[in-house]
């Protein structure tokens, strides 16, 4: 399940974490700096309020529930009101890892490319994102860290349904609460070496980095 | 013959002639090398007069580097379109207006600009910081839209293009080499994103031997010097064969000598390619040495355009004047622009400071000028040139210059010298402050 939810969230929040970055830093428009306030609300609501916002929205009384009827769709307690849980709370690592870098970039570069002839989607693939990767690649570490390790809105809208919805973090939780010790430390070990993994290769992805730029 | 064409030729002979400008002679030894060694290596049409290794001197009086005079026919080299040697762009300008939108409020960097550059021509844009050629420049690449106006390319209506569309080839003032490309990938760029079709790795072979880097393909542009990078970006941006090459400020960022030669090499490039190129500068005598037609902009308005002697000897304006010499600047009601008898409705006046005709001996009248008196207050060495502050009677000062040997002979001055000067009312020209004035309007 905790791999399931890093799979779906962190590539989403890559693309549009990526796109928005840009928008925002190429474009001058009222309302970007209240934009970009809105992208740290994640960060100042605590997760547990979060989830409840999605419940609210979603659940059985929420706003969108009878559309959602109609549709078939299951949100609450299910796999897509965790990934969403977890794609709001995860949402501005990437984006603002982006932001100083693309504020920093040398548009000329761009525009070089641009006068040899690239079409737009051209100089984002040959020139701005080889120019952003690491920070975006950072952006993204740092997603999947959050995404692996998010408790309190995944808990309150997943319902923690064992085997179902639940989490390996949420099984934890749930698992030291019932006295199932060994249980909770054997998950928290695995927890912990997925955030070893994230780390190491958080390491190495900035050593490459480093060795790129001494090149 | 590995393959054929015949454009080769001519871009060969372009090779060997800038082979001299763009180098010192060490470099020149070691560029032979290289080349012969690269010839060696099968790049090309390795006639048996190319695999010979070539001396300096061989070079220099512009021997074929790639093709023997035999292969020449067959050899199918660089070309790409129909031909290698581009006939340039007829670039018109008409009413050329650019504003910006700030927060101050709307600034109007480009005034209403009128323009022709002529095919396979060298145009270059000269005026002080911040009067608009850059942003003249982008224009012309379609890298700003225009607020009003229309650009012509031949006799196709360019405004409105995009910019990826208009093949023109750009060198910018940060020079903008993609970092993470190596020099090769850099110049192949083009080729790769336009799909043209042709042999890309001999092609981009060709561009780094016409800018003399050969061998530096397998680098990355931090490994490179400034003026290595600045000739990257030469090559990146002649590739794809552009009918235009935009130039902003391409030797900005290095030193005099280094300067110098790629300028001469440029324009021997640009000759060879045929290239129609605009480039903007700082330098005065860059573009005096380099350009068929210079552009002087002052304010978002064209003050003159002509040739650089007509430019040199006939000033249109005040701003022109004071911009492209040494100039004098004194009241119009000064002892010696009446005594000059130059009538002006203006406040002040100008003159070079070589148009004085100076007498050591009292005169009353030369050749029918009156002469005024003065007295020399100051000495300024400045090493090949000694420059005297003179005094009239009135207080008004004018600078005087002579060159290091005349001081210490003839024409050496002291301080506290009485002397005797006049300047012919044809070389005094009348202006407002306001009428040389670059500060932008705001
Ligand atoms: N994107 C922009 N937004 C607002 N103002 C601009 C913009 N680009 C240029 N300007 C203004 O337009 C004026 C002309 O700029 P431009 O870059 O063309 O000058 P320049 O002649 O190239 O000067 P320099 O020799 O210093 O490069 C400047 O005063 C500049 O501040
Ligand atoms: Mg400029």
């Amino acid at each position: 399940m905790t791999l399931m939810l890093a799979a779906v969230s962190v590539p989403l929040n890559s693309v549009f974490g990526t796109v928005a970055a840009i928008l925002i830093t190429r474009n001058e428009f009222p309302g970007k700096v209240l934009l970009l306030s809105l992208l740290d609300m994640p960060f100042s609501i605590s997760p547990v309020v979060t989830g409840l916002m999605l419940t609210l929205l979603y659940g059985r009384s929420g706003w969108f529930s009878s559309f959602l009827a109609e549709h078939g769709f299951n949100i609450v307690f299910a796999f897509p009101g965790m990934a969403l849980a977890t794609m709001f709370v995860t949402m501005p690592f990437v984006v603002r890892e982006l932001i100083p870098t693309l504020e920093q970039m040398d548009l000329s570069q761009e525009e070089a490319a641009r006068t040899l002839g690239a079409n737009p989607l051209q100089v984002f693939w040959h020139v701005t994102l080889p120019n952003i990767r690491w920070g975006l690649m950072y952006g993204i570490i740092l997603t999947n860290a959050r995404a692996m390790g998010e408790f309190g809105a995944v808990s309150v809208i997943s319902g923690n349904i064992i085997g179902k919805t639940q989490t390996l973090t949420l099984f934890v939780e749930s698992a030291y609460k019932e006295y199932n010790t060994e249980a909770a430390f054997a998950a928290a070990v695995l927890l912990s070496l997925l955030a070893l993994m994230t780390l190491w290769v958080k390491d190495r992805v900035e050593k490459a980095a480093a060795a790129e730029a001494a090149k | 013959m590995p393959r054929s064409a015949e454009h080769i030729c001519e871009f060969a002979g372009g090779l060997s002639e800038s082979a001299g400008p763009l180098q010192t002679a060490d470099a020149q030894a070691a560029a032979a090398d290289e080349r012969a060694s690269a010839n060696g290596n099968g790049a090309g049409p390795a006639s048996a007069v190319a695999e010979r290794p070539r001396t300096p001197a061989e070079e220099r009086q512009g021997f074929p580097s790639i093709s023997g005079s035999g292969g020449v026919d067959e050899y199918e080299g660089i070309q790409m379109q129909a031909s290698q040697r581009t006939s340039g762009l007829l670039v018109r300008v008409r009413n050329m207006v650019k504003h910006f939108n700030t927060s101050k409020g709307v600034f109007k960097a480009v005034q209403g600009v009128d323009v022709d550059i002529e095919p396979s021509s060298i145009c270059a844009l000269l005026g002080p910081s911040g009067s608009g050629k850059t942003t003249l420049l982008r224009l012309i690449a379609g890298l700003e839209g225009v607020t009003d106006g229309r650009i012509y390319f031949d006799d196709l209506d360019a405004t409105d293009l995009a910019v990826q569309d208009r093949q023109v080839g750009m060198v910018f003032q940060s020079y903008a080499l993609f970092n993470h490309k190596t020099v090769a990938e850099n110049v192949m760029f083009g080729l790769e994103v336009r799909k043209l079709d042709v042999d890309r790795r001999k092609r981009v072979e060709d561009l780094l031997e016409l800018v003399q880097l050969t061998g530096l393909g397998d680098r990355y542009p931090r490994q490179l010097s400034g003026g290595q990078r600045q000739r990257v970006a030469l090559a990146r941006a002649l590739a794809s064969n552009p009918k235009l090459l935009l130039l902003d400020e391409p030797f900005g960022a290095l030193d005099a000598v280094v300067r110098k030669q790629l300028r001469a090499g440029l324009k021997e490039i640009v000759q060879t390619v045929g290239v129609t190129t605009i480039i903007v500068t700082h330098d005065q005598e860059e573009a005096f040495d380099l350009a068929d037609k210079v552009v002087i902009f002052n304010r978002g308005f064209i003050e003159q355009i002509g040739s650089p002697t007509e430019i040199i000897r006939r000033p249109a304006t005040p701003f022109v004047m004071k911009f492209v010499g040494d100039t004098n600047d004194v009241p119009a009601a000064s002892l010696l622009v009446r005594r000059s008898r130059f009538l002006t409705s203006k406040s002040r006046v100008m003159f070079r400071p070589s148009d004085i005709q100076l007498f050591t001996e009292f005169v009353e009248s030369v050749d029918g000028h009156l002469v005024t008196g003065a007295t020399v207050s100051e000495r300024a060495n400045l090493g090949w040139t000694v420059r005297y502050t003179l005094r009239f009677d009135d207080d008004v000062e004018v600078e005087y210059s002579v060159t290091r040997e005349q001081a210490d002979g003839r024409l050496g001055l002291d301080i506290g010298q009485r002397i005797y000067l006049y300047v012919k009312p044809e070389a005094m020209m009348g202006f407002e402050p306001e009428d040389i004035d670059s500060a932008p309007i705001l």
